[in-house]
């Protein structure tokens, strides 16, 4: 009985911890139906083409973002320029932009009659009947997500940066190396692990991206599971493309989070800043400043300006179907947002107050969810669903194309990224508080309820706001598991892109991208107290 | 002394089964065409019975279809291509039509099998080019097959095989050519294209419009949408530098295909369903979708919208659309061996 | 021969392969005041831990009165024990103020305003109750925590170092108000402190924690 230790907090949690279980479950069961003519199909013919696109990509794009992320990171952390106190914070601006996005943007951009080419013409760059390269190539995909993603290799470098302690520093120059020895033989080794753990996440993101791809008819893994699932109707043989393509990013997920703790150890308890040691002149202050905006242009200044040139030519700014669209995805962001938050609240309160080791393993283990593209887990939902509902089909209830199983894909995607909010909330709060309301009488209810939860309140309130900007900007889960007659910011823009009227949904990519500064505020905020009081 | 028990019985019978039941139809559709709005209050005016809509792909009713099982309150199939309906005829979620005026009214190629699905209306997939660049010798008298040739190479669009209307049209020439002669023309034709495949059949005019090609494959009821301004200045703008070719005339006739519907196998209100099917081929509702949609009407008493007209009378494909369900699958796997991406 | 009210019997605490309780046994009779002296990091506030049951015993038998707190068979909820706890530091919940600090205990709505108030005028910071935790000072903060723990008639008091920090002055200005307020009460008190002279102050009972063994105290 020990081992069961049966309450109702372990009941949730094992429950729990088999519902985010299920989904990829089943995708992985799918091998083992037998492969039928679709399947053979596709490996006779696509399957090398879609292996060695999503090869290309992740090559290319790790090599884009390793160039910007690290780079501007050792810029901004090592040397003062002119502007780099802005370019601190705006380096992460794309990521308010997510990536297929940005790809419908730059498409428009380079147009035949679009913006980039009508610049270029009324300079007499070019001439009126040529215009700009098609953007919509591999080379152009590795572009986007570079540009749309290099901020997760900035963000974690330069982190990594500031946490390296000054003593290792110092004692390297009290040694005699000089500057760029300093650099390569001891910095470089001991940020490599966020470096990789950064490149990890780009890679998954890059992998799981549906919109992008599909947009610059790239095929890849996941128009290929789009393609059969929804073009031939096949989801058994869409779930065994969407498992190798899952054991890929299990590699990743494993390989970032043992970079990730890698990282803990190579950090000193020391936690001052890298001394910015020169302040640039000349031509150098200019090429640091010119290095470092390139990226917020292209990634974050021009896609903007670009949208907002629509906005001005749209008449009918309050459309219904922006209006419907923009209820629809707060309500599915409030209630994931809501729900993931309470789930990482009983998770984090479990793991406090019992220790519990299996509790801490569910929690590593649904946090992976974070990883999981979109569309692998809508997949997975789709056939849970399926079953479910024949469990319950007597009573009538249909769950499949209720909003259920879009809710359940927003909190296995977000969940990490609550559960990390709270946990590190959890933290900072004294287990004494725990003992002395414990011993005045409290049952472990009360505890949370009188104690916990209103001392967690920015915690919760940052997760609750940090889901929801997840899920306004999800696309792949969305576009298959929505509930009929039911779109969202994103899916609206998704629509009008494939049908070539991205312009019709500039308000939906505004709302978007501003929801999508939410997270960028926090970290920013975080950033300035890691640089400490100095 | 009958009386009494009979109003007992039902009385008992309404608290039972619940209200007075509503006179509805469950409508399961996966078009996208603003006509329809307006074809389900014409149809709620005209008989009083309300439509109830659940929209989504094929694939996703196909699934909730299948979840829902005997359960399933779905009365009719809404869609286009004839290929979409026998994806679902041959998962078994249709039953056969019954009704005479039906089968009156839309001649046997455009009906399913077993009368599973009907036809409500047409639409032809057909050349779209630039007469600026395409000379009169080269355009007349085309054919898909001709878009082969080698004079073509770079001067072709057309949007994604995994599109249902190019799979259709590949079935058809299957059914037409047999699969290793339309394995042969899909590999040159794919050698022939300006770009790999990308966007809908919109994009492929405006690439065409803006000189990126010099022919595309669309259908037909897209230019009525652009000339018609619903598109914006730039569509209108665009369409108007195009011209349409109705290949093959000289000899099976330009593809066509359909959308149709169906009667869902386990449906709740089988009459009602009927009914809704019977009002979509009425006149009324055959000139909302010709002035609309911009498609060809399936009764022969309706004209299609002056627009379409102008590009004139054309001959049409017989090829049975049932054809293009029972290939598609070759159709699919063809296509990818012959690179169309 | 007065009934011992408090029983430990061969307790023990180990964690990963230290032992941090060895052997402990341990009689309180009703209203005694003992304490426990030892180094920091000797395992004192362990021993409250244990006794208090926020930490599970690997083996040994805790008895109060005639209930048996926790044992090879059973282990009853810290919750349930009805024993009282000060802990030294964050020791006041920061969203509540005084008064509904000292409240929260108190489980019957009607009793709770009156009985906390006349808890605080004992300790004489009656005029406090509506400050926050982080407006008030050290020593009244250790009175308030004292106040919320007596004010639900613990059955047995447990004081983890409370007056750590305090200046002397402080400390010789409240304790006579605090000892006088345990013994009205009858409480029954083990405090831990590594401070001698001041235990010496409270009681003459003194134990020594020393090598994970509780031993009388031998000057």
């Amino acid at each position: 009985m020990k081992l069961l230790n049966l309450n109702f907090w372990n009941v949730f949690i094992y429950l729990i911890a088999l519902f985010f279980a299920i989904p990829i479950g089943l995708i992985f069961l799918s091998l083992f139906y037998g492969f039928n003519e679709n399947f053979e199909h596709i490996y006779e013919v696509v399957l090398l083409e879609y292996s060695i696109n999503s090869l290309i990509l992740v090559i290319g794009v790790s090599l884009v973002v390793l160039f910007i992320g690290v780079i501007t990171a050792l810029l901004v952390t090592s040397f003062k320029f002119t502007g780099s106190k802005i370019f601190e914070w705006a380096l992460i601006l794309p990521l308010a932009i997510p990536p297929y996005l940005l790809a419908f943007v730059m498409t428009e951009i380079f147009e035949y009659s679009g913006s980039g080419n009508l610049i270029l013409r009324s300079l007499n760059l070019i001439s009126d009947d040529s215009s700009l390269p098609s953007i919509r190539s591999l080379t152009g995909a590795i572009l986007i997500f570079g540009f749309a993603l290099y901020p997760y290799v900035y963000l974690i470098t330069r982190v990594a940066l500031m946490n390296i302690s000054k003593s290792i520093l110092d004692s390297a120059r009290v040694l005699g190396t000089n500057k760029l020895n300093t650099y390569v033989k001891i910095v470089l080794p001991l940020i490599r692990p966020a470096i990789f753990a950064g490149l990890a996440l780009v890679c998954m993101e890059t992998l799981s991206d549906f919109g992008a791809v599909e947009h610059f008819a790239i095929p890849t893994f996941t128009t290929g599971i789009f393609r059969t699932w929804l073009g031939m109707y096949d989801l058994a043989t869409a779930m065994q493309l969407a498992s190798i393509l899952l054991f890929v990013i299990i590699f990743f997920i494993l390989l970032e989070r043992k970079q990730r703790s890698n990282v803990q150890f190579s950090l000193a308890s020391d936690t001052k800043e890298l001394e910015k040691v020169e302040s640039l002149k000349g031509l150098k202050n200019f090429s640091a400043s010119f290095f470092c905006f390139v990226p917020i242009l292209v990634g974050f200044i021009i896609p903007v300006l670009e949208i907002i040139s629509w906005s001005i030519e749209i008449e009918n700014v309050f459309s219904t179907k922006f209006i419907s669209a923009s209820i629809n995805t707060m309500l599915l962001a409030v209630a994931a947002g809501i729900i993931t938050t309470i789930i990482g609240i009983i998770f984090n309160f479990n793991i406090r107050i019992y220790s519990s080791k299996n509790a801490q393993i569910f929690n590593n283990f649904i946090s992976t969810g974070y990883g999981i593209p979109g569309l692998i887990l809508a997949i997975g939902i789709t056939q849970f669903l399926t079953y479910f509902d024949l469990i319950l089909i007597d009573t009538g209830i249909v769950i499949t194309g209720s909003l259920f199983g879009l809710i359940f894909a927003y909190v296995i995607k977000s969940y990490a990224l609550s559960s990390n909010v709270l946990e590190s909330n959890y933290k900072q709060l004294s287990k004494s508080f725990d003992d002395s309301a414990r011993t005045l009488g409290s049952s472990k209810y009360i505890l949370l309820k009188d104690i916990h939860l209103p001392l967690l309140r920015t915690g919760i309130f940052t997760s609750v706001l940090l889901v929801i900007s997840e899920v306004v900007k999800e696309l792949p889960a969305t576009l298959i598991l929505r509930p009929f007659n039911f779109d969202t910011l994103a899916v609206t823009v998704y629509t009008f892109a494939s049908e070539e009227r991205i312009y019709e949904a500039a308000f939906p990519s505004l709302f978007i991208i501003g929801i999508g500064l939410i997270p960028i505020f926090f970290i920013s905020e975080m950033i300035k107290s890691m640089r400490g009081l100095n | 002394m009958k009386k009494p028990l009979t109003i007992l019985k039902a009385t008992i019978l309404i608290f039972i089964v619940g209200c007075s039941p509503v006179n509805e139809v469950n409508v399961y559709t996966s078009r996208h065409y603003d006509v329809d709005d307006i074809l389900y209050e014409e149809f709620t005016k005209k008989t009083g019975i309300t439509v109830n809509i659940i929209s989504g792909s094929g694939g996703a009713l196909m699934e909730r279809l299948r979840a829902e099982g005997k359960n399933s309150p779905g009365d009719v199939f809404f869609t286009v291509d004839a290929g979409n309906l026998a994806n679902f005829q041959k998962a078994g979620l249709l039953q056969s039509i019954e009704s005479e005026t039906i089968k009156n009214t839309v001649p046997p190629e455009l009906r399913g099998p077993n009368n599973e699905w009907v036809a409500i209306a047409k639409r032809a997939r057909v050349i779209f080019y630039n007469p600026d660049s395409v000379s009169t010798e080269d355009i007349k008298n085309i054919s898909y097959e001709d878009l082969a040739d080698e004079k073509w190479k770079g001067r072709v669009v057309v949007r994604s095989s995994s599109n249902m209307y190019n799979q259709s049209l590949v079935a058809s020439l299957i059914s037409n050519l047999g699969i290793e002669s339309t394995e042969l023309w899909a590999k040159k034709f794919v050698n022939n294209f300006a770009r790999t495949p990308q966007g809908n059949d919109r994009s492929q005019l405006m690439a065409v419009a803006n000189g990126l090609a010099d022919v595309a494959i669309a259908n037909t009821y897209y230019i009525g949408i652009m000339l018609a301004g619903k598109g914006g200045q730039d569509q209108l703008d665009a369409a108007k530098k195009l011209k349409i070719a109705f290949p093959n005339q000289d000899n099976r006739g330009t593809h066509v295909n359909i959308s149709g519907g169906g009667i869902l196998k386990y449906s709740p209100n089988k009459e009602n369903a009927e009914k809704f099917l019977e009002f979509l081929l009425s006149e009324e509702a055959q000139t909302h979708i010709v002035n609309n949609s911009f498609e060809y009407p399936v009764i022969d008493t309706i004209s299609p919208h002056p627009i379409i007209k102008s590009f004139g009378e054309f001959k049409m494909d017989k090829t049975s659309v049932v054809n293009f369900g029972k290939f598609n699958p070759d159709a699919v796997k063809l296509m990818d061996r012959a690179g169309w991406k | 021969m007065k009934k011992n009210y408090l029983e430990l019997t061969k307790i023990y605490y180990q964690v990963n392969s230290n032992t941090i309780l060895k052997d402990i046994n341990l009689s309180v009779e009703e209203g005694e005041f003992i304490s426990v002296v030892g180094k920091s990091g000797s395992g004192k506030t362990t021993l409250l831990k244990v006794i208090s049951g926020l930490t599970k015993q690997t083996s040994g038998a805790i008895y109060l009165d005639d209930k048996i707190l926790a044992d090879e068979n059973s282990f009853m909820q810290p919750e349930d024990r009805n024993l009282g706890l000060v802990v030294q530091e964050k020791v006041l919940f920061p969203h509540l103020n005084v008064q509904s600090n000292v409240e929260f205990g108190i489980s019957s709505d009607s009793e709770k305003k009156d009985k906390s108030i006349e808890m605080l005028k004992k300790f004489h910071i009656d005029k406090l109750k509506d400050k926050y935790p982080h407006e008030i000072s050290g020593g009244e903060s250790q009175r308030v925590a004292l106040a919320r723990t007596l004010v639900t008639k613990p059955s047995v008091l447990l004081l983890d170092e409370p007056f750590n920090g305090l200046d002397q002055k402080l400390k010789e200005d409240i304790y006579p108000n605090i000892k006088q307020i345990l013994k009205e009460n009858k409480m029954t008190t083990i405090m831990v402190s590594h401070d001698l002279k001041e235990v010496k102050s409270f009681s003459n009972k003194v134990y020594n924690l020393k090598n994970a063994v509780l031993r009388k105290y031998e000057p």
